[in-house]
């Protein structure tokens, strides 16, 4: 999968999908197998990104926390729905501290002289070397040929959390009503009837690209290795995640103390390498070439699929 | 399909990290068949039956198993309308991706229900019914204006709101309808512009169906300009973001058109007179916005070829930002709401608020307007009137003060016509379902009016009142070729009232393309109508609340639908809450998730501090959507005096941390 962050509107509509598709339900009500982060700010599950997991530069599993309930990832909130009809105040069951989108377009910086934001929205990675998997003592978690989706197995996994622990994206969810871990399966009874996940089908800002990356004439396959304007986010984990980005290309051009416009861009440079390696200067690079001659000549392949113009177009799992 | 070999460009890595496991793995597929069979039973459990169903002006396409409504997704399967420009697919947002968890929800209204002293009680629809009617006979039999039906933006489309219209016809009833509008832009038309200039709006998050354009706009070259107050969701990725002052949008328009070269604006009557006495560095202190900014803003509006500006609805009634719009030729009026006179025949639409007018019984249909009183406010509202019926989905503020209560169907339950993308050239139809499952004994709104006329037709029968003998027979359009005397009847009638040839309205899928004559859209209503426009107040200076709130919409409701669903409550806070400036919070020793009192000298509530850079240092933020219900001692942000009919406006108010 391929999400472009210029086109991702923060709408949370792939987690409303998903959660309605999956995690309604069952002991699944706190997990958000799709979320969307706005980015800076602690995430989901709370400071996800320092929580250890995935592999050192020699290859060895990190170690990893698996986080709290009620601090990292909030206790789902139930209401009182039912007494507001005899006058109640509606309120929370327990109090909020913490949930899936709990940092909202909150952001960084000074305001308005170099505040920011944008948002990431975070699946499963499908990892080609998950250390989920890894770190599972009991070999439950498999990873399947035909199209690389990441699996627990339901049967073997006895719920022991080291995959939670492992995973550096907190992408994995321990399922206290079965005792198991679960997580993202890529909508894969979908995907073998040739259709895209909830998450991207459902996408309001069209920003996500479903494909094989041995397909070379998908748009995933363009967008990472021709353009190469797609990059994993935080590959220095060392799982090789399968779900790429489209980094922020633009933002509003920052504001200097007596209030004049600069030319400078606001999201810091440091902030873009940590989440996207140094890949991400040339991508975006690329990017505002493309743009800048689609500008002038109308013409441009990248923007042609960035854009896409028949949505069906981004999706192409059934070839 | 195709056996897929996905790990050939990363087979290193697996091989060695996975390699116990791939020995193994031949001894595992059974159990593996557990788990996919699992996963697939599942998806397949969601999506035993289908129907299709109207949000918005966007058509779902509903997921049922045994009756019970599971899922939904966009219909996405709009036609391209032109090969250049994306498709609208997939049309819909977040709201209608839970519908099928919100219509279940335990504060859905099930039953008639009438308010007692002891509080409510259950009845029947008959004697609901009867009582009304009898209600109405008491008010209309000598002095007939004092009904009031005061339609919603809520759940209606087109074809249940000509229910409303129709009813306060017939009745001879005054109709009031919500002030809240829409935008209507149709977004496909940015496509191809060189700027789009986005101008108190945040599409990202009002507009979530249609924004994809402006940022596929973006990507064929367009330089998006957004002008804002605050740093929001559209702001986060425009080529320039305007940091204007909160309420000088009108100042810093004029400005804009001082600068433009004088051959590039029109000659107009009262123009120059209007720009006259007016020094730029003067705008400069009061917009914040720089020289040279406003200098950019004025040659980007000059120089480019296809300029596109949206303006929050409620800056329209500024006359410079109409006039510079009405310059790049995108001027338009607000006109949400077609209008079919056979369906809805003239009712007597009054532009009040509620409380203005002197009514004794009110007809609240979708509408929960009595959320934005305060309590003061609601208490005389009330006091006035003397019968409130509520028609809606759910319990409301407005609800919970009505004297009866009926219930009415939601989106998927009803058949029902969104006109609202006929620009675009489609119609979005809802088709229930046969298979769903009524949930409790809720009515569609054709209907329930159509009971309630039958009842007083009798009623004005039996007392030989000739004015209301035929009411109901003339509601349901007796003698015409189309009856209206059910949902169903109501969307026939309209689909052949708009020339949509209809053999078997049951073979009809979501999205009907529809060639829609494009009517004028700027009529030179400049020199016609100045008095349109109002010249807005500065705002003064206040002395002792340094602070000024903004009520903005929110991305998590349409106005009051869908505040109270908790899956859309769980990305949220929990919590009504209000944004703060980092720094102004430091100054008040306020830290995130805090309880503040908000105040001023009209009133105070409290809120939960959501500390944000993306909030002005002296403005705080709240989101329209919130019931006084939700707040703590049912106090909501209407207390501290907020305009409820104007995003825009700003109030004075000060912030305190509450000690815990």
């Amino acid at each position: 999968m391929v999400i472009d962050l210029n086109k991702c509107l923060g709408c949370q509509t792939c987690s409303i999908a998903c959660k309605t598709e999956w995690t309604n339900r069952s002991g699944r009500e706190y997990m958000y197998w799709n979320n969307v982060e706005t980015y800076p700010g602690k995430g989901y599950p709370k400071n996800w990104q320092k929580l250890g997991g995935g592999f050192s530069i020699a290859g060895d599993l990190k170690e990893g926390v698996v986080p709290s309930l009620k601090s990292d990832y909030g206790i789902p909130w139930d209401f009182n729905h039912d007494e507001i009809f005899s006058g109640a105040e509606f309120k929370p069951n327990v109090e909020p501290t913490w949930g899936a989108n709990w940092d909202e377009d909150e952001g960084g910086g000074d305001f308005p002289r170099d505040n920011y934001f944008f948002y990431i929205p975070r699946i499963c990675n499908h990892c080609t070397n998950p250390s989920c998997m890894s770190a599972c003592p009991r070999d439950a978690i498999f990873k399947r040929e035909e199209d690389g989706i990441v699996l627990v197995d339901l049967d073997i996994c006895n719920g022991c959390k080291e995959c939670v622990a492992s995973c550096p994206y907190k992408k994995i969810y321990f399922n206290p009503k079965i005792s198991k871990s679960e997580k993202c399966n890529m909508c894969f009874p979908l995907i073998e009837k040739g259709l895209p996940p909830v998450c991207a089908k459902q996408c309001s800002g069209r920003a996500r690209f479903v494909g094989f990356l041995d397909d070379l004439e998908s748009q995933v396959y363009k967008l990472v290795y021709r353009y190469k304007v797609a990059i994993p986010l935080r590959a220095d984990f060392g799982t090789k995640p399968n779900v790429y980005y489209i980094p922020p290309v633009d933002s509003p051009f920052k504001f200097d103390e007596n209030n004049k416009m600069t030319k400078e861009s606001r999201i810091p440079k440091d902030e873009l390498e940590k989440l996207f390696g140094k890949e991400v200067f040339e991508a975006i690079d690329k990017i505002k070439f493309e743009m800048k001659k689609r500008r002038e000549t109308r013409e441009s392949e990248l923007m042609d699929i960035l854009i896409s113009y028949r949505q069906s177009d981004m999706f192409e799992v059934g070839r | 399909m195709k056996r897929r070999e996905f790990l050939k460009f990363s087979t290193v890595g697996v091989s060695f990290i996975a390699s116990s496991g791939s020995l193994l793995a031949n001894s595992k597929i059974d159990t593996q068949k557990y788990t996919l069979q699992t996963y697939r039973d599942e998806i397949e459990f969601l999506s035993k039956d289908r129907a299709f169903s109207t949000i918005d002006g966007s058509s779902w396409l509903v997921e049922l198993h045994d009756g019970v409504v599971t899922k939904e997704a966009q219909y996405a399967l709009y036609p391209q309308v032109n090969l250049k420009i994306p498709d609208f697919n997939p049309k819909g947002c977040n709201k209608g991706a839970q519908h099928s968890q919100s219509m279940y929800e335990k504060d859905r209204l099930l039953y008639p229900m009438k308010r007692e002293k002891d509080g409510w009680k259950r009845v029947s629809w008959n004697e609901a019914v009867e009582e009304i009617a009898l209600k109405i006979w008491e008010y209309i039999k000598d002095e007939r204006e004092k009904i009031a039906v005061y339609e919603g933006k809520g759940f209606l489309a087109e074809g249940r709101a000509m229910a409303c219209s129709r009813f306060a016809s017939f009745l001879k009833a005054f109709k009031i309808e919500s002030s809240y509008k829409k935008d209507d832009t149709p977004y496909e038309s940015l496509y191809g512009a060189d700027t789009i200039i986005l101008w108190g709006t945040n599409p990202n998050v009002t507009k979530i169906s249609d924004a994809h354009f402006i940022w596929e706009s973006k990507y064929n070259g367009a330089k998006v300009i957004v002008i804002t107050p605050e740093f929001n969701s559209t702001a986060k990725f425009a080529d320039i973001w305007v940091p204007i002052r909160v309420g000088s949008d009108d100042i810093l328009a004029k400005a804009i058109l001082k600068e433009m070269p004088k051959d590039d604006v029109l000659e107009f009557e009262g123009y120059e007179e209007k720009l006259e006495n007016f020094s730029l560095e003067e705008v400069e202190k009061k917009t914040g916005v720089h020289l040279d900014t406003i200098k950019e803003l004025a040659k980007e509006i000059t120089s480019s070829n296809r300029v596109k500006i949206i303006a929050n609805e409620n800056l329209k009634s500024s006359w410079s930002i109409s006039f510079l719009s009405f310059l790049v030729g995108c001027y338009r009026e607000a006109d949400d709401k077609k209008r079919l006179e056979s369906i809805e025949c003239n009712p007597k639409i009054v532009d009040k608020n509620l409380e203005e007018l002197d009514t004794k019984m009110a007809f609240m249909v979708a509408s929960n307007e009595l959320k934005n009183m305060t309590q003061d406010g609601k208490k005389e509202f009330l006091n006035r009137l003397d019968c409130l019926v509520c028609i809606d989905t759910k319990m409301s503020e407005t609800a919970y003060f009505a004297d009866f209560v009926l219930p009415a169907k939601s989106r998927y339950e009803v058949w029902d016509i969104g006109l609202s993308s006929l620009e675009s050239g489609f119609i979005t139809l809802s088709r229930p379902f046969r298979k769903i499952e009524r949930v409790g004994e809720a009515k569609d709104e054709w209907r329930i009016f159509a009971l309630i006329l039958k009842k007083l037709e009798s009623i004005a029968s039996e007392n030989e009142n000739e004015n209301f003998t035929k009411v109901y027979r003339d509601f349901i359009n007796e003698s015409g070729e189309f009856k209206l005397r059910t949902d169903k009847e109501a969307v026939v009638a309209i689909l052949n009232e708009i020339g949509y040839k209809v053999d078997d309205v049951d073979s009809l899928n979501g999205i009907l393309k529809f060639d829609f004559q494009k009517k004028a859209t700027c009529r030179d209503i400049f020199s016609d109508k100045k008095e349109i426009f109002e010249d807005k107040e500065e705002e003064r200076e206040d002395e002792v609340y340094k602070l000024k709130m903004i009520v903005t919409k929110s991305r998590w409701s349409i106005n009051s639908c869908y505040n109270t669903s908790r899956t859309l409550l769980r990305l949220q806070r929990g919590k009504p809450y209000i944004q703060i400036n980092r720094k102004m919070a430091v100054e008040k020793g306020i830290k995130d998730a805090d309880e503040v009192r908000v105040y001023n000298d009209m009133g105070e509530f409290y809120a939960m501090a959501k500390l944000s850079s993306s909030s002005p240092f002296d403005v705080v933020i709240m989101q329209n959507s919130w019931e006084s219900y939700m707040f703590k001692n049912k106090q909501s942000f209407v207390q501290v005096g907020c305009a409820k009919k104007d995003d825009l406006k700003a109030i004075s108010v000060d912030i305190k941390r509450v000690e815990k």
